[in-house]
């Protein structure tokens, strides 16, 4: 039986950065997974171009940042609101050392890929114990 | 709430009369907020949580829903109610992967919008773009506004 889907409020930071844009900043839901080659993010990022999106890697600190253009035009005006737009902002410290020539990311309806690779030496290596 | 006094009371004049509808006009305001906030909270645990904006033309519906597939979304209306259904999939990624994070929820979801203006409901048509659903929903003739000439003599 699948589970039905719960309405879970929007999360409103107040960013520790200042901000260049008004208006309300929120934390975008995540799911971050890892095998042996890479770190994978994936971030619910509705309503965000390809354009919009930065993504920044410094010092093992990522960083997501997007701003998001109103869906609505400008002759439209409130009839009921339940919910706000605004920036997505988010940061992980990475453990892992990530190969960044090799990030890969893709945005699709919504929803960010991140692929992460991780460099030669972070990758676990089977090490075969010598008997002598 | 209304309180009617029934007996003027001594000095109860023009400035008191002002105090007064300082006073009704806060409890306005007052109610006026809390109106707003029982209707922003209507939608209460009901996912797609929806904005509805208007023109002079349409209604739109707009919610957010990442990571879904346009086939995967059903949209009905019916008169002034529109619904709308479907599932949110979380692909599972294969088992070698650990977790780290895991916040993004999948599962099915129904709602449905009681709208406020008359729609034409076999003139609905539904874009979804960037993880967006937007309903536009055509006003009916009569639900237009209409500009009023003002005649002088």
């Amino acid at each position: 039986m699948e589970k039905q889907l719960q309405r879970s409020e929007k999360q409103e930071v107040t960013s520790s950065a200042e901000q260049t844009r008004t208006g309300p900043v929120f934390t975008p839901a995540v799911d971050i997974f890892e095998n042996e080659s890479a770190l994978t993010v994936l971030a619910d990022l509705p309503g965000v171009k390809p354009k919009n999106l930065k993504i920044d890697l410094r010092e093992n600190i990522l960083t997501l940042t997007a701003l998001v253009d109103s869906p609505q035009g400008e002759k439209e005006t409130d009839v009921f609101r339940e919910y706000e737009c605004g920036t997505f902002f988010r940061q992980f410290t990475l453990a892992e050392t990530i190969d960044q020539a090799k990030i890969e990311a893709e945005l699709h309806d919504g929803v960010l890929r991140l692929q992460l690779p991780k460099t030669e030496a972070a990758r676990p290596r089977q090490i075969a114990v010598k008997a002598s | 709430m209304i309180v009617r006094r029934m007996v003027p009371s001594e000095g109860a004049g023009v400035r008191n009369s002002g105090e007064l509808n300082e006073l009704r006009r806060q409890m306005q305001s007052l109610m006026g907020g809390m109106e707003a906030a029982f209707l922003s909270s209507s939608g209460a645990g009901v996912f797609p949580e929806v904005n509805v904006t208007q023109d002079e033309n349409n209604l739109y519906v707009r919610a957010e829903l990442p990571g879904m597939k346009a086939n995967e979304l059903q949209v009905t209306a019916v008169k002034n109610r529109l619904s709308l259904s479907g599932t949110r999939q979380i692909l599972s990624e294969d088992e070698t992967v650990s977790y780290h994070r895991r916040e993004r929820a999948g599962g099915y979801f129904s709602r449905s919008v009681v709208l406020p203006i008359d729609f034409q409901a076999d003139k609905v048509a539904a874009d979804y773009v960037d993880g967006i659903l937007t309903v536009t929903l055509p006003r009916t003739p009569e639900a237009k506004p209409k500009q009023i000439q003002v005649k002088t003599f």
